[in-house]
């Protein structure tokens, strides 16, 4: 229930955690103080007919001091809980942060990115809570009952070893039903955030719905999901309620025969009545901390969860990283012989050699799964562990520091990411110092200039994950910033692939001009983009079967002819405008 | 004073919406009450056997009195599970039965409802809202219910030694469970209302960051992303802090307040017994009465805080359900079957004063490709929207088989209509459903030959899992183009006599553009099929060609 690797990683945790629960302690002794002073006052109700003021004043002056002392205890103990977890978020997240990216652009070979995005998010609130509430509450929950034994047992021993005996049931109990809740839990969270997202589907597709007239079928389909997935989690839930209701009947019965026992000992004349209250007030304490304990204990299981997977990453060994800097990217790259397999079993390239002049475009073209795109992420270095040899300017590119790779190579692919936040952050991202004539020229080059001036210029604001841009715009947007970043070496993987026709001849325009001075590899199925390239290579199952140029290529009738016919084909439909 | 009245008002409306959890509601607030009540008499009657057993008069005696301590205590173990299994149940359904509402409600209202310009503000409104609905129903009605009720029969218990000690529980109950939590919420709301909004676009920056890492690798700005991180984690801390600072005043100021309070009891009922009003058993069980009854009081703490939010959560949803529809669906006009389709003289604005359309005429056979083109903005695509009856033309007519749309059965217009948009809206479920959208009861020889005449069966048969293959599971994989032709695959498979496309290529290349086009070409034939687009590539398969600037035909 403790993870002491989990406690290190936040060392300044620590401290508040042990000043939380000093401080509850605190509050517990002016409890005590003050029970104590009260039963006090009741014995001389209980003893005379009528009371004084000045009888009573010195107790009043008790309760005023444990009044002083639970306010200030109180009010310190919210600041310490929240100092305890405060650095939690930003800790484990930095750690994490800094370890993928040490693990590279390869990272997502490595872990499942759906689970790494949500250890990053929800995983690491999960945590904050434990360290705020759960780790204080369960050693407080210790230190309360064995306080209050010492303190009764001076009053009365009999009464006070019952309820110290009945405490450790609590626990006895809620390890049962972490036993059989821990498998059951994480599988309702799934379905339940699945019910949000069907809802919100629904909506987005209401049109769609209504047009086709399933709307109500739809509705209906819901419905049955969200009785069903009741009906599943209510067995679940009947389990654990179990569990909590032993818990809760313990914590009362326990409370009720202390009680009974100190009436008792009154009834035989060995206690005074007004001690019998003092247990009679006490004998809660000795289990709420236990009870409240219990209803963090689902806090507990998602922090253990989460701590589970947080350190499967971080214990990820690292590879051996290039390290070179010193690296000359101005003479284009030359590969030989490079071979690729995801398993080591099945190749996905083989054997391939391509020399790729410093300027001048490369096109590489061939059917879906052919491996095209694996040759664009080996050179730009976001998969590693290639056969063969890929140089740069004479040096071995799994030698080469990402950092001067990345510095170096552009790569921009069909679905990059677009940022929340102002057109003009997203650029910034590849060329933090741009003015804004730079920006605005590398939008008009992709034709968005209008667009956005149209918006609010460079301070429009894109919505999470370019939400409200269309593809096109999003593959547009991503190339303007790559245009900025000004690379000897560009790889343009399906840039164009949402982008409707008349801005992707411009766009294509572009990257033939980029390649005038740089060496340019540009993938895409469509082969109309790569007409003009220095070189075009046709990839069939990994194996380089064809490359030329554009004219040798089409002279050869074989397999490029037969695509780029049917290709030409197909784009001159109807035929009324043919292209050139 | 009027806004607080319709604060009512909409509570009033809320739980009227869910009439039908109303008995499991009662259920569990009076398992809670109950629940309560036997906490609180293990001080109480122990307090009252005690006395007996110290031969103080007002006892209930000793052997009666432990047995009904103990009976009581276990008891409340199961009040809880009962009370827990009602608050389950209620929760679950509740959330069933709001989206329910809201979504018949919108079915009602789309498509008008939904096509319009701020349709992601409303989908992301709704979605929030209806959470926090949740917490109105689960967590606010019911602890009230329960304080006020619990409230009520410790108020009565004490009563019964005096009535100026229930006015002394009275002003105690009220000042934890009301002045407090009142004064806090309005010295936080606003520090609230911010951290909250932080809060969440901080979790949608810490969500972006993993998300796009690969692409700050790319250019080398992970340190800088992380440092901005680290800053808005600090800075949403110091905002945090002040709210644990009033937090902390608040919760130590109940805590004193319940101290205080029964101070004041023990003190009264000694100054009550002094002048003989009450025995000794009214002192000191009155006084335990009061220490061990603030649990109810103490839980609305923190609700004051939300009410507001919830509220005006409330009030949106409950306008969504009270909005009258734009069109009115034809439930008992004619049924037709598609010959022809004519705008006559068309107007129309969606405001009432800028037209959109003006004297708009265009006509539709079987066996016809029209294409609309004209820029974005011209009011091609709202031209194409009056067709399906999303809204009603302001004047001239629009009529199909010769019959005004108008009068014309909506379901019947729909089944002779289909419609390809400009991003095709895929569900998170197989291929197959997916175009099965179009025509549930459809065979998978049906769905196979509607996807091959879309040109994508090939494309699907690559799949793993080919038909079965889940959409979600697919996530970027699916191309702009292969969803566009998934979207097309559902219009073949309705086989309607109408097929309108608003804008299908405008995130196409070229060459699926081409494929597209010569799906619709080749497998259009016998049907009606309108084109809107703002590209002449795409325009150039139809037969005729309209042309629209201004909301009028050149």
């Amino acid at each position: 229930m403790i993870k002491k690797r989990l406690i290190e990683q936040v060392p300044s945790s620590k401290k508040y955690i042990a000043l939380t629960v000093l401080l509850q302690w605190f509050k517990l002794a002016a409890n005590i103080g003050l029970m104590f002073a009260l039963s006090a006052i009741i014995g001389l109700v209980i003893g005379k007919e009528k009371l004084t003021a000045a009888e009573i004043l010195p107790y009043i002056g008790v309760v005023a001091a444990a009044i002083a002392v639970r306010y200030v205890c109180t009010f310190l103990s919210s600041r310490t809980s929240f100092e305890a977890s405060a650095q939690v978020k930003k800790v484990l997240r930095e750690k994490m942060y800094r370890k993928l990216t040490r693990m590279g652009a390869s990272y997502h070979e490595k872990v499942s990115t759906s689970e790494v995005i949500q250890v990053f998010v929800e995983g690491i609130d999960q945590l904050e809570l434990y360290f705020g509430k759960y780790l204080p509450q369960l050693l407080f929950s210790l230190l309360a009952p064995l306080t209050l034994f010492a303190v009764l047992s001076f009053v009365n021993f009999k009464a006070a070893i019952v309820l110290l005996v009945c405490v450790p049931l609590i626990p006895i109990s809620i390890v049962a039903v972490q036993k059989i809740a821990k498998k059951l839990l994480s599988k309702y969270w799934g379905v339940y955030v699945n019910l949000g997202d069907t809802f919100l589907e629904n909506i987005q597709g209401l049109t769609t719905l209504k047009i086709y007239r399933a709307d109500e079928r739809k509705n209906e389909e819901m419905n049955e999901k969200a009785e069903e997935f009741r009906r599943i989690t209510m067995k679940v839930l009947t389990m654990q309620l179990n569990s909590v209701s032993v818990m809760d009947i313990v914590a009362y019965a326990g409370s009720a025969l202390g009680v009974i026992i100190s009436v008792y000992e009154v009834w035989r004349g060995n206690l005074a009545p007004e001690k019998a209250f003092l247990i009679i007030m006490l004998a809660a304490d000795f289990f709420l901390p236990l009870r409240l304990l219990g209803s963090f204990f689902h806090v507990a299981m998602n922090g253990m969860a989460a701590s589970d997977k947080l350190f499967n990453l971080l214990d990820i060994p690292e590879e051996e990283k290039g390290t070179l800097t010193d690296v000359d990217f101005e003479n284009g790259i030359s590969l030989s012989d490079v071979s690729f397999s995801y398993d080591g079993d099945r190749s996905v390239i083989s054997k391939i050699s391509l020399e790729i002049p410093k300027s001048g475009l490369i096109g590489v073209v061939g059917e879906s799964g052919c491996g095209k795109s694996t040759i664009a992420s080996l050179i730009c270095g976001t998969r590693t562990g290639y056969g063969g040899s890929i140089k740069i300017g004479g040096t071995e590119l799994r030698e080469i520091s990402e950092e001067t790779l990345m510095k170096n190579i552009t790569s921009v692919n069909f679905n990059s990411f677009v940022f929340s936040g102002t057109v003009r952050e997203n650029l910034l991202v590849s060329k933090p110092d741009a003015t804004d004539e730079e920006m605005l020229s590398a939008l008009e080059k992709v034709r968005l200039k209008a667009f956005f001036l149209s918006q609010n210029g460079l301070e429009t604001e894109l919505s999470s994950q370019g939400g409200n841009l269309s593809g096109g715009q999003r593959q547009r947007l991503a190339l303007a910033r790559a245009l900025l970043h000004d690379t000897p070496i560009y790889v343009f993987d399906e840039v164009t692939s949402s982008i409707d026709a008349e801005s992707e001849e411009s766009i294509v325009n572009v990257i033939y001009e980029i390649s005038k001075t740089k060496a340019v590899v540009m993938i895409s199925h469509r082969l109309e983009n790569v007409v003009r390239a220095k070189r075009i290579l046709l990839l069939e199952n990994g194996v380089l079967s064809e490359s030329g140029t554009h004219e040798e290529l089409m002279n050869k009738k074989g397999k490029y002819f037969k695509m780029y016919s049917s290709q030409f084909e197909l784009e001159n439909y109807g035929g009324k405008e043919l292209l050139s | 004073m009027k806004r607080k009245k319709s604060g009512f008002q909409i509570m009033k409306r809320l739980i009227v919406l869910v009439k039908p959890l109303s008995g499991f509601m009662a259920l569990a607030i009076f398992l809670g009450v109950a629940g309560f009540l036997c906490a609180i008499q293990i001080t109480v009657s122990g307090s009252l056997t005690l006395l007996s057993a110290a031969g103080i008069p007002g006892g209930i005696g000793v052997k009666g009195g432990c047995v009904f301590l103990a009976v009581f205590a276990v008891l409340r173990g199961f009040l809880h599970y009962g009370e827990q299994a009602c608050n389950h149940y209620i929760a679950f359904k509740l959330l069933a039965i709001i989206r329910d509402r809201v979504f018949k409600a919108l079915r009602r209202l789309s498509p008008a409802k939904l096509e319009g310009k701020d349709k992601g503000d409303l989908v992301s409104m709704i979605t929030s809202d209806i959470e926090l609905l949740e917490v109105f129903y689960a967590h606010t009605i019911s602890p009230i219910c329960i304080a006020v009720l619990t409230s009520l029969v410790m108020l009565v218990f004490i009563g019964r030694y005096s009535t100026v000690l229930s006015l002394v529980a009275l002003l105690g109950y009220v000042t934890v469970g009301v002045i407090i939590p009142l004064v806090s919420s309005k010295f936080n709301r606003n520090i609230g209302m911010t951290y909250r909004t932080d809060a969440g676009t901080l979790s949608g920056f810490v969500l972006e960051s993993m998300r796009g890492l690969l692409e700050s690798i790319r250019y080398t700005n992970t340190e800088k992303r992380l440092e901005e991180m680290e800053d808005r984690t600090d800075k949403l801390n110091t905002l945090q802090m002040k709210l644990k600072k009033i937090e902390g005043h608040s919760s130590a100021a109940t805590d004193i307040s319940i101290i205080v309070f029964s101070l004041v009891m023990l003190v009264l009922g000694i100054a009550l017994k002094n002048k003989g009003v009450i025995g000794t058993d009214g002192v000191i069980v009155s006084t335990v009465a009061m220490m061990s009854s603030f649990g109810p009081v103490v839980a609305l703490s923190s609700l004051a805080g939300n009410l507001t939010f919830t509220l005006a959560a409330g009030e949106r949803v409950l306008s969504i359900l009270d909005e009258e529809p734009v069109v009115k669906e034809n439930e008992t006009g004619k049924e037709v079957i598609f010959s022809e389709m004519e705008c006559r003289n068309v107007d129309f604005s969606y405001n009432g004063h800028t037209p959109v359309l003006k004297n708009f005429s265009i006509d539709a056979k079987p066996d016809e490709i029209i294409g609309i083109t004209g820029e974005s903005g011209s009011g091609k695509s709202t031209a194409l929207k009056l067709m399906m009856r999303f809204w009603d033309a302001d004047s001239g007519s629009i009529s199909m088989s010769g019959e005004n749309i108008k009068a014309i059965k909506t379901s019947s217009l729909r089944n002779n209509q289909s419609l390809v948009s400009q991003e095709t809206q895929l569900f998170n479920e197989s291929i197959e459903a997916n175009i099965k959208i179009a025509d549930f009861g459809a065979t998978h020889e049906q769905v196979v030959e509607a996807a091959k005449k879309a040109s994508i069966h090939d494309f699907i048969m690559t799949l793993p899992k080919g038909y079965d293959t889940n959409v979600g599971e697919l996530g970027d994989l699916l191309s702009d183009g292969e969803k566009q032709r998934i979207g097309l695959a559902r219009a073949f498979l309705k086989n309607s006599g109408m097929i309108l496309l608003d804008e299908p290529t405008s995130n196409l290349d070229s060459l699926n553009e081409g494929r597209i086009l010569r799906s619709l070409r080749e497998f259009g034939k016998g049907k009606s099929i309108i084109l809107v687009s703002h590209r002449k590539s795409t325009t150039r398969i139809a037969d005729r060609t309209y042309s629209v600037k201004g909301g009028t035909l050149r």
